[in-house]
């Protein structure tokens, strides 16, 4: 048991993992209990929720997340180790913002903010990078889709 | 007869009257040879990338657009290991053993007219070797029913799962549950499952934008933590002359040359295996034959020809799985799979029997584009070299604002956006807690068609298992995957093992 509370990140991927399995076999069953319907995903389930166990009391003390394969090391500071978790939610809220921004607007903030996020200095090249980036790959998309993209200023 | 002639001159007139079909190519050996180059930045993460620029290509530019990034993006590699002594790719890493000592010992334009000369060259040969064999493979694979399709599809994703990543139980539950969320949406009979009421979902998860964010998203987030992708190293001064003089140290050295193709492509015909191995077993195997192993990582030039002729040749290897079986064998050629489903065409041995004469084409189209790499690889070598200086900020956000319009693109609404951020939700954990996110995607690609095929060997047997045994191939396959299932393991518990005996005796 102390192996498995080890890593209680990897523990609560698991879990998902294996909860999201047996969601999809229940619904999968719900619908249709015929053979066809289920040949394939419930043993293919059995083997998820059997490697889930495995990969639990088997696994390693927590790794060392940095594939930094020979680049530069990290910046330093907590505050840069909370660092992904700011630019992953800038970048949920510029999707979440695209159908009432429209891509010209959402892509201008998004790179803005994106690229100052990660130096905290030259605001003003971050805005200036954003609104021709942003702005220009719009463009470029709009002219090039057969269909138009939600827009706000294009 | 192995060579299908006909086949040939109608591949030729293909070429030859698509003007698109080359006009594609120089552009995506420069979008390869930027991203290999860069250290994070993956060459199958380009192709993701790229992926719904080719919908509005036929087929052919859309597969010679997308084989050129693979191809640029196995150089671009080693330009990186040569001059910073980073590799830009997993494909590029025994390149760094001896490219990096010759850049120190200030022959870093012999290194990279070598490495440029050993890529076009194990290219060649594998491609070589891929128009020899296809007609037989082809003859052989048509044989293949829905079970030998669903062992061989069931075997590629095993391999990938256990071989691809550090830890077996990891790589394979990622792999399964890749195949567990292919099979969400419209089922083989017609039944939906695992939809969430969600009515973009009946044809299942988009795996293009699910691939992008997989593949990119995950790692753009990840790469946020650096200032720079590399350091403050001077970019080296590069001499044209010289870099031609390396293409002579690389043709000093045939049978390096020849031995690092033929694995390159042996090993790149392995699923999960590939061209990541490839280099380094190819490195290892020069090293072990020389006469003076000990010059190997000084320096040595061998070394480079060694490494970047198998990583090179291994294109061509991955080709064949793709090609013959409909099976990709990693992360770029999966991108490729994606590309026939996203053209309505399924690969596999009747796409070889029913196009002929394209799959020639693509065939001769790579052959011509070892040519096209050597001649771009040469004259682009400074703007690559320098470019790998551009912080990482201004990359990071380009890439994933063309990602998430991309994948608005592929699907006409923001269902594809949705999935991106939810897959790359998903791969960035999947990174951090060391899940192959090749064999997720490979399992997502591959879910339905297992499901399909396994349907129909229900039907066609009655549900009787010793259909089985009626099936000596199929039977053999199932036997491999068991095998590879329990040997893997056992091999990887056995190394852990003496290597901590070693190390307890050591203390």
């Amino acid at each position: 048991m102390k192996r498995v509370l080890r890593n209680p990140g990897n523990l609560l991927v698991v879990l998902g993992c294996a909860a999201a399995t047996i969601a999809y076999v229940l619904d999968a069953q719900a619908r249709s209990r015929s053979i066809e319907n289920l040949a394939f995903i419930v043993p293919l389930a059995v083997a998820v929720l059997a490697l889930c166990l495995l990969v639990l009391f088997t696994q390693q003390e927590p790794a060392e997340n940095a594939k930094t394969k020979g680049a530069e090391k990290p910046r330093g500071g907590a505050a840069n180790a909370a660092l992904p978790y700011y630019c992953f939610g800038a970048f949920v809220a510029y999707v979440l913002s695209i159908p009432h921004l429209g891509f010209d607007v959402a892509n201008m903030i998004f790179v803005a903010l994106f690229v100052w996020l990660q130096s905290r200095r030259q605001p003003l090249r971050a805005l200036l990078f954003g609104l021709v980036f942003g702005l220009g790959a719009a463009w470029v998309f709009q002219t090039i889709l057969p269909y138009r993209l939600p827009m706000t200023l294009l | 007869m192995w060579l299908d002639f006909s086949a040939i001159d109608g591949a030729l007139s293909l070429l030859g009257s698509s003007w698109t079909a080359w006009a594609v190519v120089p552009l995506g050996l420069m979008i390869g040879l930027v991203f290999g180059a860069i250290p994070g930045m993956q060459t199958s993460m380009a192709m993701a990338i790229f992926l719904p620029a080719t919908l509005y290509m036929d087929f052919l530019s859309a597969m010679l657009f997308l084989t050129s990034i693979f191809t640029g993006g196995g150089f671009g590699g080693g330009i990186s290991s040569i001059l910073l002594g980073i590799p830009g790719t997993s494909t590029a890493v025994a390149t760094t053993f001896d490219g990096w000592p010759m850049t120190q010992k200030g022959q870093h334009n012999e290194a990279l007219g070598a490495a440029l000369f050993s890529s076009c060259a194990g290219m060649l040969f594998s491609y070589i070797l891929l128009f020899l064999t296809i007609g037989f493979l082809a003859s052989f694979v048509l044989n293949f029913g829905p079970l030998e399709m669903l062992m061989v599809a069931l075997w590629g994703v095993t391999l990938i799962g256990i071989l691809g990543g550090a830890s077996f139980s990891k790589g394979l539950l990622a792999g399964l549950f890749g195949l567990l969320l292919g099979t969400i949406g419209t089922s083989p009979i017609g039944i939906t499952r695992g939809t969430m009421g969600i009515p973009d979902l009946l044809d299942g998860i988009p795996v293009v934008p699910a691939m992008l964010g997989l593949f990119a998203v995950s790692e753009l987030i990840g790469l946020t933590q650096r200032d720079y992708i590399v350091g403050a190293e001077g970019a080296r001064k590069l001499s044209f002359r010289r870099i031609i003089a390396g293409f002579g140290m690389a043709m000093r050295y045939p049978v390096i040359l020849l031995q690092g193709s033929v694995m390159g492509a042996l090993i790149g015909a392995i699923p999960g295996v590939g061209s990541s191995v490839s280099n380094l077993a190819s490195y290892a195997e020069a090293r072990r034959r020389d006469e003076n192993p000990g010059s190997f990582g000084q320096g040595n030039p061998k070394g480079v020809v060694a490494a970047e002729s198998a990583n090179s040749s291994s294109e061509g290897g991955s080709m064949v799985t793709l090609l013959a079986l409909g099976l990709p064998g990693g992360g770029g050629t999966a991108v490729m799979l994606a590309a026939f489903a996203a053209h309505n065409i399924t690969g596999g041995p009747k796409f070889i029997r029913d196009q002929t004469d394209i799959v020639y084409a693509i065939i001769l189209g790579n052959l011509a584009q070892a040519f096209f790499l050597m001649f771009l690889g040469l004259f682009t070598i400074h703007f690559i070299s320098a470019l790998v200086k551009v912080p990482i900020r201004y990359l990071t956000a380009a890439v994933l604002v063309m990602s998430v319009t991309g994948a608005y693109a592929l699907t006409g609404s923001m269902l594809g956006p949705y999935v991106l951020v939810a897959f790359g939700a998903l791969g960035w954990i999947m990174r951090r807690f060391d899940y192959s996110i090749p064999a997720m995607v490979v399992g997502l690609l591959m879910g339905s068609l297992c499901d399909t095929n396994l349907v129909y060997v229900y039907q066609i047997s009655g549900g009787d298992w010793h259909y089985l045994f009626e099936r000596p191939l199929a039977l053999a396959l199932a036997v491999l995957l068991l095998i590879c299932v329990a040997v893997v393991p056992a091999l990887r518990w056995l190394k852990e093992t003496r290597r901590q005996a070693g190390a307890s005796n050591a203390g």
